[in-house]
């Protein structure tokens, strides 16, 4: 099959809910005849308090990617914001991402960012088809080059004097607003990609558990194709690599002692395109470890940096950083 | 029930596309698929392509065909099939970057060792490649030490690999669909030939073990769940690493290609259509992506399902494609005697 060929149509992303939506049904009443515990209906099942936090992930990639390569009103809309019925609250539009005009030239890497977006998309479909009731509402989340550049300035990518051109073109440099793009998808989505490569042993459910070990290897290749694309700008712009190694060593910096990320500079001519260990495996982040990247703090507290007011769903809180 | 029964009766393929009506029956049948009756699923052979639903493969007079087993894998059969494929993601890469084989510490084990037959270093013409190339082998010969450790005494022995190119090799096998009305080749594919051919195998065999490592990180059990995700991952990204750099190659490429040659694009979707032939009717490959009117181009660098996530080939149709046989066999192509292993033969595959 052919990239044309990708199931890209409204009538693909109803039958991917209406699937895993099913699939969720039938796996509980199975388990229920199993008398498994915990398992007589799927949406309150362990799995759910993981399954919250990786649709809270997909909130944060899914709007980013769709506004900047689609443009505006590519955000959630509200059906698929909302929290379900167990919570039954509106969710919260992401208003603050903005569409980014690509320079001429740059093809390839918007024919990359379009795939990522229409697959952010169809994921977060699918695990509110999984989660149904337990779907957490999308909360606000802050998407401003602002917020991004706090970020940079933070783990010394750009100098607090700087103008972060993330969303406008740079008058001096049209590739530049590319490069940024690319390094502010890239925090997102290897954050997700960290804690979806780590979420598998926290899986039980018949159903759940292929589809997050697909999930992971999925959310993995997208964070490696945006770090492979940062790699490629980067042969003709070299600071670029320094750029995303303070980026990755401010993320592990800010998460705790263990090793959690990796830059992109190569070593003994060894590129890093993946970000893997000694023993080539994923390296993978606790939620909570998530939650100190994402809201910017190496303590635990539970809202700052891309969420201003937190996020819905079990796991709220950020970890205790050494 | 044990683990091994929940292993054999849960279709974790349901979510993907196409499967949805054999995986609520799956489901639905549980209990009684665990007790030993596979009735209700009997009738559903034309979508399902491994041990667990086709006891008995029906014999050919033009193969050798081997039944494939009925098995109740334990957490070490799981992780040496994830090193067997490895040992022959290590063989391809190790040689194509300089000419060398794993060390002889890393293929020792129980089965029938075996050597790394064929291939040569690929002369890189461009370096940055050769950075990549690099770093999926450290990262790809990295994860056999890691199975290898978390196997212990368990370990099974590197087989015997055949990673040769050009006409009759494993690599032709695997290049194009080659079924009944499929034109002869005038060409052969030889992957140690330029940085693009060395992408085209690279991705072909990782699309393998990228589809089929997920499937055993979900059906494995606890103990061994948290490093398999890992790895599941670690493959994936390596995947997407060769994808993107095959991907920005063909997208540099004219339009048009010149008379009697075809674009790297072309190239990428025929190979998918080679290794699709071996693993069943779905569609469980996909090429990179492909010009889109006279200035645009698409990406496909996730092979994903409707749900767009990775889809998962079964150990059965991963072995289809590596032993180049939609006929239940357990030896063949890249691996002339077969793999070490309680998983070892390939599903009847027949599309």
């Amino acid at each position: 099959m052919t990239g044309a060929e990708r199931i890209v149509d409204e009538e693909g992303v109803r039958c991917g809910a209406r699937r895993a939506a099913l699939a969720a049904l039938v796996g509980g009443t199975m388990l229920a005849g199993l008398a498994k515990p915990a398992a007589a209906q799927v949406a309150s099942s362990v799995d759910t308090a993981p399954l919250q936090f990786a649709l809270n992930m997909q909130y944060l990639t899914t709007n980013f990617l769709q506004v900047v390569t689609y443009g505006q009103g590519r955000q959630l809309p509200a059906e698929q914001i909302r929290g379900g019925e167990l919570s039954d609250k509106p969710g919260v539009s992401a208003t603050s991402v903005l569409p980014v005009k690509f320079p001429t030239g740059v093809r390839g890497i918007q024919a990359r960012i379009r795939e990522m977006a229409d697959e952010h998309w169809y994921r977060t479909l699918m695990l509110r088809g999984v989660l149904r009731a337990d779907s957490p509402a999308q909360t606000q989340i802050d998407y401003s080059a602002q917020t991004f550049a706090k970020m940079f300035v933070a783990a010394g990518a750009m100098a607090g004097t700087d103008t972060l051109y993330l969303y406008t073109a740079s008058p001096s440099d049209p590739l530049e607003l590319v490069r940024n793009v690319l390094l502010a998808a890239e925090t997102l989505v290897s954050v997700q990609a960290s804690v979806f490569a780590a979420l598998l042993p926290s899986m039980t459910n018949e159903v759940t558990l292929p589809m997050m070990a697909s999930l992971a290897a999925s959310a993995a290749g997208n964070a490696t194709t945006i770090r492979s694309m940062l790699y490629e700008m980067a042969q003709a712009k070299p600071e670029l690599l320094t750029k995303l190694d303070r980026l990755a060593a401010w993320r592990d910096r800010i998460d705790g002692t263990s090793t959690t990320d990796a830059g992109l500079s190569p070593v003994n001519g060894t590129a890093r395109t993946a970000v893997t260990d000694a023993d080539g495996a994923y390296i993978g982040r606790t939620p909570q470890q998530a939650l100190n990247v994402l809201f910017m703090s190496a303590d635990a507290v539970t809202q700052g940096g891309f969420f201003p007011t937190g996020i819905n769903g079990a796991i709220v809180r950020s970890g205790k950083a050494n | 029930m044990t683990k091994g029964d929940e292993i054999m009766d849960i279709d974790v393929k349901g979510i993907d596309g196409g499967e949805t009506r054999r995986h609520i029956l799956g489901l639905l049948g549980g209990a009684s698929v665990a007790a030993g009756g596979l009735a209700l699923l009997s009738g559903c052979n034309d979508e399902i392509r491994d041990a667990t639903s086709i006891p008995t493969p029906t014999p050919t007079a033009t193969s050798t065909t081997a039944a494939p087993g009925a098995y109740t894998a334990t957490n070490a059969d799981w992780l040496n099939f994830t090193l067997q494929l490895h040992y022959l993601l290590a063989a391809y890469l190790q040689r194509s970057l300089d000419g060398t084989t794993l060390s002889a510490s890393l293929t020792g084990g129980s089965g029938t060792a075996g050597q790394v037959r064929g291939g040569q270093a690929v002369a890189f013409t461009d370096p940055v490649l050769r950075t990549l190339a690099r770093e999926v082998t450290t990262a790809t010969v990295a994860r056999i030490g890691l199975l290898r450790r978390t196997l212990g005494s368990a370990v099974t022995a590197q087989p015997a690999i055949d990673i040769s190119g050009g006409q009759g090799s494993p690599f032709q096998a695997i290049a194009a669909y080659s079924g009944p009305n499929a034109t002869p080749p005038t060409t052969f594919f030889n992957p140690y030939a330029s940085d693009k051919d060395y992408l085209l195998g690279a991705v072909a065999l990782f699309a393998v073990a990228t589809s089929a490592i997920p499937r055993i990180a979900a059906l494995a059990g606890n103990e061994v769940r948290p490093v398999l995700g890992l790895i599941c991952a670690g493959v994936a990204a390596n995947d997407a690493t060769l994808r993107n750099a095959l991907f920005y190659r063909a997208d540099q490429e004219p339009l048009t290609p010149p008379a009697g040659e075809k674009t790297l694009f072309e190239r990428a979707n025929i190979m998918s259509d080679g290794r699709d032939q071996f693993d069943g009717p779905a569609d469980l490959d996909q090429g990179v992506g492909g010009f889109a009117g006279k200035t645009d181009v698409n990406a496909n660098i996730g092979v994903t399902d409707a749900n767009s996530i990775q889809l998962r080939r079964t150990p059965e149709q991963a072995l289809g494609v590596l032993y180049a046989s939609a006929n239940s066999v357990a030896a063949g192509a890249f691996f002339p005697a077969g793999i070490n292993g309680t998983i070892r033969v390939s599903g009847l595959n027949v599309a």
